[in-house]
């Protein structure tokens, strides 16, 4: 077993454990850091406030019900990747959300008359209209991506994939597949992405043909 | 296993980490404001680095009426390096006044246990008042 799997394992049961008072910390000084720069390069999110709070609070999280975490499924580490995520999108919607409300509020301003009037100009510090657009379309896309991929397993190996994981254990751990020789690992890994693969291009042909 | 996260991050988790009871983190906070230590002098007093110091707040926070209490601040103590006894005698000063503070609220502010306690006593009633509701609802389903 790699040191990492065992590090993951044994801190794991730590937590779980309840009576190991550095096991929170020791998690922060070897994971933070990794999860934050996972997060940084599969996001355009160039916020880095919000990525940083995103993996603390998944990792926060984490620490106060680590019963949440099952080591048969996936790998730790990769859990927390897809919990920061998780949280990282749900602060970017709140994020755009508000200033949607701010630019809303600031294009509207009372006229000497009293009356409410529209202006034409719009906060200089709000993202500017194609970066929101962007934003928006980046999360609905997800949310249909979600749809289509809907077992655990495969969202798994697709957020690999994404991340542009190309170790072979990684995915043999999200699968399960670790007891298998590394041969057969290889094989099961290949025809898992290639499932995938092909439901992503079923999946691009639909989104094509919505907008012809 | 290499240490992979920098002063920056540790920063961060121990700002938020403030804010969640279960971690030292605030009662290091707190213990500076009852001293008047500024937060930067903290890592002085317990001698240790600015970095061990993160660490320590990202550390759970042992009970000073466990029976575990001086165990697990040693072995707290030796993770962080600090001064084992100056750090059990923090955690006991600002256990000791978080209880003077809950003492000191008045009855009905919400920060006081006895609100909390009528919060939930309320809840309680209204749950059990919508679950007999139901329960009378499904008898007189069944009758019918």
């Amino acid at each position: 077993m790699a040191a990492k799997d065992q590090f993951e394992l044994s801190i794991h049961g730590r937590l779980l454990a309840g009576d190991d008072p550095i096991a929170s910390a020791e998690l922060f000084e070897n994971f933070q850091g990794r999860l934050v720069n996972v997060l940084r390069k599969s996001f355009w999110q160039r916020d880095e406030s919000l990525v940083v709070d995103a993996v603390t609070d998944a990792l926060f999280g984490y620490i106060r019900n680590p019963g949440s975490y099952d080591p048969e499924k996936s790998r730790l580490f990769n859990y927390l990747v897809l919990a920061a995520k998780r949280d990282l999108i749900n602060a970017v919607n709140s994020k755009v959300n508000r200033e949607k409300s701010e630019i809303s509020m600031s294009a509207v301003e009372d006229d000497q008359s009293g009356r409410n009037n529209v202006k034409e100009t719009v906060d200089g510090n709000a993202p500017d209209a194609s970066r929101r657009v962007r934003i928006m379309y980046g999360r609905e896309l997800e949310l249909k991506l979600l749809r289509e991929i809907s077992n655990s397993t495969d969202r798994a190996v697709l957020a690999l994939m994404i991340d542009d994981v190309r170790e072979t254990t990684e995915y043999a751990s999200v699968l399960g597949i670790t007891n298998l020789s590394a041969t057969e690992q290889r094989k099961q890994v290949k025809m898992h992405k290639d499932r995938i693969g092909k439901q992503l291009e079923r999946f691009g042909k639909r989104l094509r043909g919505k907008a012809n | 296993m290499e240490k992979q996260t920098s002063d920056d991050l540790l920063e961060r988790a121990f700002e938020k980490a403030t804010e969640l009871p279960i971690f030292i983190a605030g009662d290091l906070r707190l213990y500076g404001s009852l001293n008047e230590i500024p937060e930067g002098k903290i890592s002085s007093f317990l001698n240790c680095t600015q970095r061990d110091f993160y660490n320590l707040g990202l550390c759970k926070r042992p009970d000073p009426l466990s029976p575990l209490f001086r165990s697990q601040v040693e072995k707290i103590a030796s993770y962080a390096g600090v001064d084992a006894q100056r750090l059990a005698h923090l955690l006991r000063e600002t256990d000791s006044a978080k209880a003077m503070q809950v003492l000191q609220s008045p009855p009905n502010s919400v920060h006081s246990p006895g609100y909390l306690m009528a919060a939930r006593d309320k809840e309680d009633l209204s749950n059990r008042a919508s679950q007999s509701k139901r329960r009378s609802k499904k008898r007189k389903t069944k009758k019918k």
